[in-house]
């Protein structure tokens, strides 16, 4: 009897000890994963489809800057009273509402043909800020700035179109990155592919960068893939066409390795669409340990069958989190208007959008 | 077959627990686990079902074991906590030893029983960063049930089973899909889940060699838990009203066929010693072999077919899109491993009572091998320092006759930061690092009648 009044006391015990909590481990382990993405829904915007829209113009070719205050500033390109000019906008969060955009750059000089535009900003590792912008003339050009609001640009273009060099369209789209020591790495498109060029600092010189040193002409450092590789089911590749609009960043990995990724829109060879050829778009990514040598991911990182105007991404390391910012439309009501869209990678995570 | 709603197929298929073996990374009851698991010569109570079944065949009397354990990994990716569930609930066992042709014998049951669910499956794509040994794959049920005999009085034999569950199960989606009037598509479902038991088995052996020296060998059983789901739609896509004969209708099947490994344990190889220095002090050892590389990756494998039959009317014109094959799953390329644990018990008279210090350590290298593709598999190498103790009354008279024990325990799982890099500078996760800790600590409450 002792035995069993025993036992049953230890089985009341086990039953006080069986209450259940709520568990996790269904979350997705924190890395820095940069894609795919997925588009920010209206709920995680505050309602709206777009975290920036301009009612007075239209806004396109973000860049995106990580301010100290923990804003991120905006610069794009802004048509409006038919100039070209660079704006600049504030958001509190990436990919949350912006307010309205203010010029801060104006072609003022004759050799920027009277427009300015496709803006990228770098932070200055001895403070301040360096712009790389295109023209409507072709040329990219260089500004500076002390606090990201005042910008004065350089006198003379920091490159000009040079046929011999591979370049034989306008030069557009920079993006520029300022590293450690100083030096400059300008990312920019022309003829359908992506080109680099360095110099020791902000006012010298540029130096073209060839992409192959094994050939006997200058090669870009990405170039379209190819009407016939990579084929997607029978269609051609999704960067069979061209690639654009260059976003480079570079970041010390976990492991200490220099990781330098190329973000960029990604054309197909015109296909047969509903109202006839036109190539697909998507943004997609490469990446290289040595700035010279990228591989593609292979795959876009990002696309939208709904709009499939998206370009010129630019990338935002928030955390664990990666945000896209891109140009697309479907911004107001009516659907028709541009504006800067954001995605976000992991998937996964979802956003609360700011009070 | 258990019929089961659809909503116990969304739970049965939902993101919930699964397992490696929690009794091999946190332990089996008190003394033990404060032994850092090095008992494998030198079990004393039902936690022998999981240790080593030989040791039931020592009890002289009916003993129960209760206890709980909560364990907290603080678990982290490139500094980032990564939010792995804890794992708690209790731990149970009973043993009854008698004579069987005159030989000592003993029957045992254990159970480790997590409170927050029985069991947890989680299927995830290859390319996403897991803890793989931890997390969803610590929390399940496990129950054995062990038999022991000493043939000899130098040397006893013992051995059982495990159970666990497999789950297969099938939905079967039929009807019409109207393309041109939604409100006329009609499909009905049929959802079939089965559970199956899956047994795997475990043996070991104690041989008393004299001067206080046992030796001791277990072996366990290898077993992986299969998750499979089949999917069937058949019906019929129809442009224009789905009752009209002369509307344009597709037959067509499409069919899923998805298998992830949900649990897994590898093969085990226990080698053990123990020597009883003198009356107070006791001191243990273990090595393990683990198979891990059986291992496959758990990833969900998926086969797809899709089979539509054109009227003549389309042929020619409407061309049926091919269904891109799945990814390949990488292999997993985990490697054996080589677990060392020691252990040492001090144990001081207070009266006719007895109370006792332990203390251990295990070396447990990680199996899971580099991550230079497209899989992210994290693990580290673990350093397991455990503490404990415990309080034995003895013959407490009419009120209780036999040994009431209480023994609790804390350790501590160290996973020094490893770092992975990826051969691809393209990988979307791209490098990282992981490390750890991982704090665990129990309770005990045995009886041993006399």
């Amino acid at each position: 009897m002792v035995r069993i009044r025993t036992i049953v006391a230890m089985a009341c015990l086990a039953g006080c000890g069986t209450i259940a909590s709520p568990g996790a481990g269904d979350r997705e382990l924190p890395a820095n994963r940069t894609g795919p993405f997925r588009e920010l829904t209206a709920a995680e915007m505050g309602g709206r489809n777009c975290a920036a829209v301009d009612f007075g113009g239209l806004i396109d070719e973000p860049s995106a800057l990580r301010l100290a205050d923990g804003r991120t500033a905006l610069y794009v390109t802004r048509v409006h009273d038919e100039m070209r000019t660079v704006a600049r906008l504030t958001m509190r969060a990436p990919g949350q509402q912006a307010d309205d955009p203010a010029d801060v750059l104006t072609a003022t000089l004759p050799w920027q043909g009277g427009g300015v535009m496709s803006p990228d900003v770098s932070a200055l590792p001895g403070g301040g800020f360096v712009m790389a912008y295109g023209t409507v003339a072709g040329a990219l050009g260089l500004a500076r700035s002390a606090d990201g609001v005042a910008w004065q640009p350089l006198e003379t273009p920091a490159l000009e179109a040079v046929a011999t060099e591979g370049e034989v369209s306008a030069l557009r789209a920079p993006s520029i990155v300022a590293l450690a020591d100083g030096s400059l790495v300008l990312a920019y498109a022309s003829a359908g592919s992506i080109w680099f060029a360095r110099a020791p600092r902000v006012g010298d010189a540029f130096t073209r960068v060839d992409g192959d040193a094994r050939t006997p002409r200058r090669d870009p450092v990405l170039a379209a893939s190819g009407v016939g590789v990579p084929l997607d089911g029978g269609a051609p590749g999704f960067e069979s066409g061209s690639v654009d609009d260059p976003e480079l960043t570079v970041e010390t990995t976990a492991i200490g390795r220099a990781l330098w990724r190329l973000y960029y829109t990604a054309r197909s060879v015109p296909v047969a669409m509903d109202a006839g050829l036109a190539p697909t778009v998507a943004i997609a990514m490469a990446a290289s340990f040595d700035g010279l040598t990228f591989t593609r991911f292979g795959a876009p990182v990002f696309a939208m069958r709904a709009d499939p105007t998206i370009v010129a991404p630019a990338a935002l390391a928030d955390d664990a989190r990666r945000t896209l910012l891109y140009a697309g439309g479907r911004c107001t009501l009516s659907r028709g208007r541009r504006g800067v869209r954001a995605a976000i990678a992991p998937g996964t995570d979802t956003v609360t959008p700011l009070p | 077959m258990k019929k089961l709603s659809p909503l116990a197929l969304a739970l049965t298929l939902a993101p919930s627990l699964a397992a490696a073996n929690p009794l091999d990374m946190y332990g089996f009851g008190a003394r033990s686990t404060s032994l850092a698991g090095a008992v494998s010569a030198d079990v004393h109570d039902t936690s022998a079902v999981y240790y080593n079944p030989a040791g039931l065949a020592r009890l002289r009397g009916l003993r129960v074991d209760l206890g709980y354990f909560h364990a907290e990994p603080m678990l982290s990716i490139n500094g980032r906590d990564t939010g792995v569930a804890p794992s708690h609930g209790l731990v149970a066992g009973i043993a009854s030893p008698g004579r069987i042709f005159g030989l000592p014998f003993a029957v045992g049951i254990g159970l480790h029983l997590p409170d927050d669910r029985l069991s947890q499956v989680q299927a995830v794509p290859q390319t996403q960063p897991r803890w793989e040994l931890y997390g969803v794959r610590l929390q399940r049920l496990y129950i054995a049930a062990m038999v022991a005999v000493s043939p000899f009085r130098w040397l006893r034999l013992g051995g059982g089973v495990a159970f666990m569950a497999a789950t297969r199960g099938t939905v079967d989606i039929t009807g019409a899909i109207s393309l041109t009037n939604g409100s006329e598509t009609s499909l009905t479902h049929t959802v079939d889940v089965d559970l199956t038991a899956v047994r795997y088995a475990q043996f070991g052996a104690q041989a008393d060699l004299g001067r206080g020296v046992t030796v001791a060998f277990t072996w366990r059983e290898r077993f992986a838990l299969d998750l499979t789901i089949d999917l069937a739609l058949r019906g019929r896509i129809v442009a224009g009203p789905v009752s009209d004969p002369n509307s344009i209708a597709v037959p067509g099947t499409y069919r899923l066929q998805s298998r992830t490994v949900a649990a897994y344990q590898p093969e085990q190889w226990v080698f053990g010693g123990a020597w009883v220095i003198n009356p107070r002090w006791r001191v243990m050892v273990d090595l393990t072999w683990a198979r891990w590389s059986s291992y496959e990756n758990p990833t969900s494998s998926l086969r797809t077919s899709l089979d539509l039959t054109l009227p003549a009317a389309l042929q020619g014109t409407v061309r049926i899109p091919s269904i891109p094959p799945s990814a390949p799953r990488e292999a997993a390329r985990f490697h054996d491993t080589l677990i060392t644990r020691v252990g040492a018990e001090f144990t001081a008279p207070v009266g006719r009572h007895a109370a006792t210090v332990r203390a251990g350590y295990a070396y447990d290298p990680s199996p899971v091998p580099e991550q230079p593709g497209v899989t992210s598999f994290v693990d580290s190498d673990r350093h397991i320092f455990t503490l404990g103790g415990g309080f034995a009354l003895r013959r407490l008279g009419a009120v209780f006759p036999g040994t009431l024990s209480l023994d609790v325990y804390g350790a501590a799982q160290v996973l020094p930061e490893r770092a992975f890099a990826k051969a691809s500078p393209a990988d979307l996760v791209g490098d990282f690092t992981a490390g750890g800790v991982v704090l665990s600590a129990g309770a005990t409450l045995g009886v041993e009648f006399d």
